[in-house]
């Protein structure tokens, strides 16, 4: 089972907002949450990097995490 | 820029003059090539890859980009063109499109028919040697953009692409190197270096905030171009001083 820890990335142009997906205390990947910069993608959710099979979900957009979790068990 | 019937050829034989000087019997013979003038709006395809081409397309007006598509759907850019640029000297001697040519503004262009052309480079060695001079900057083109999108870093990219284009432009008589529009988008720029449009954001975000480029959505003031350059690890020599 998937769970999500919250953390803040070392970013200094908004998008700090991020969460580990984890599995079982390892990590799967990293999603950040896009800030009001991004326009019409403000608040989805930005997978920045999977340590999976899910590789190809890499830089995709999620509208929750839920589907994020979903894409990666896909896999 | 605008063109109307009787400077047709002008921009592509200043190109060509740049690339190898012309006599005039060579610039008449150019202007005197036959040719159906079109004109596409946006995400139009002008060349799709996999299907026969008897004709080249130079551009006349706005700015077209040559891509290749994986099998999962994603496109690659490998070159953006604009006014004076033919974007398929290839099919001069090539049947089968190996990429696509797309627009990425509204474009107006001549259709000009490979069989015309080859004849041209056959009577005139100038005009060969500046069409293969041509070729070969784009080959030199997509060497330096493969270095680009394998082994530089994403803001290093984003300010390459910044260069090139605002160097092309200025060459091509299109205006100012330091002050523009960007013809293409966020998510075109990044399939032209690899990226997501999110980190293409994020990236001329952060040139702006280190006071390189000040930009208003797509227009784009370079404000620190020794700047840019040495961000980008920019050296124009690739293009040869005339593309």
């Amino acid at each position: 089972m998937l769970t999500f820890k919250p953390v803040t990335l070392e970013f200094n142009h908004g998008d700090e907002e991020a969460v580990l997906v984890l599995r079982s205390e390892r990590l799967v990947a990293i999603a950040a949450r896009l800030g009001i910069h991004h326009g019409d993608a403000a608040g989805e959710w930005f997978v920045e990097a999977v340590f999976t099979d899910a590789l190809l979900i890499t830089g995709g957009r999620y509208k929750t995490l839920d589907e994020i979790a979903a894409r990666i068990e896909m896999a | 820029m605008s063109t109307n019937d009787n400077d047709i050829f002008g921009s592509v034989i200043q190109k060509l003059d740049r690339l190898r000087a012309l006599g005039d019997d060579e610039r008449n013979a150019i202007r005197e090539l036959p040719k159906t003038i079109g004109s596409a709006a946006s995400n139009a395809y002008l060349v799709k890859e996999g299907t026969p081409s008897g004709d080249c397309y130079l551009i006349l007006e706005g700015y077209v980009c040559r891509h290749k598509l994986a099998s999962n759907g994603g496109r690659q850019i490998v070159s953006f063109h604009m006014a004076g640029d033919i974007v398929d000297l290839q099919h001069l001697l090539f049947e089968i499109a190996d990429h696509s040519v797309q627009s990425i503004t509204d474009v107006k262009f001549a259709r000009i028919p490979s069989a015309a052309m080859r004849q041209l480079t056959k009577r005139y060695p100038l005009i060969a040697e500046a069409f293969w001079r041509d070729t070969l900057i784009d080959a030199s083109v997509f060497r330096e953009w493969v270095l680009n999108i394998g082994r530089r870093d994403a803001k290093s990219r984003i300010a390459h692409m910044l260069c090139e284009f605002a160097v092309r432009r200025e060459a091509a008589g299109l205006g100012s190197p330091e002050r523009f529009q960007l013809p293409m988008s966020q998510e075109q720029i990044g399939d032209a270096t690899g990226l997501t449009s999110v980190h293409v954001n994020r990236m001329l975000r952060a040139l702006a905030e280190d006071g390189v480029i000040d930009r208003d959505k797509r227009d784009l003031r370079i404000t620190d171009w020794e700047r840019l350059r040495s961000i980008a690890g920019f050296d124009p020599m690739y293009l040869h001083a005339v593309a």
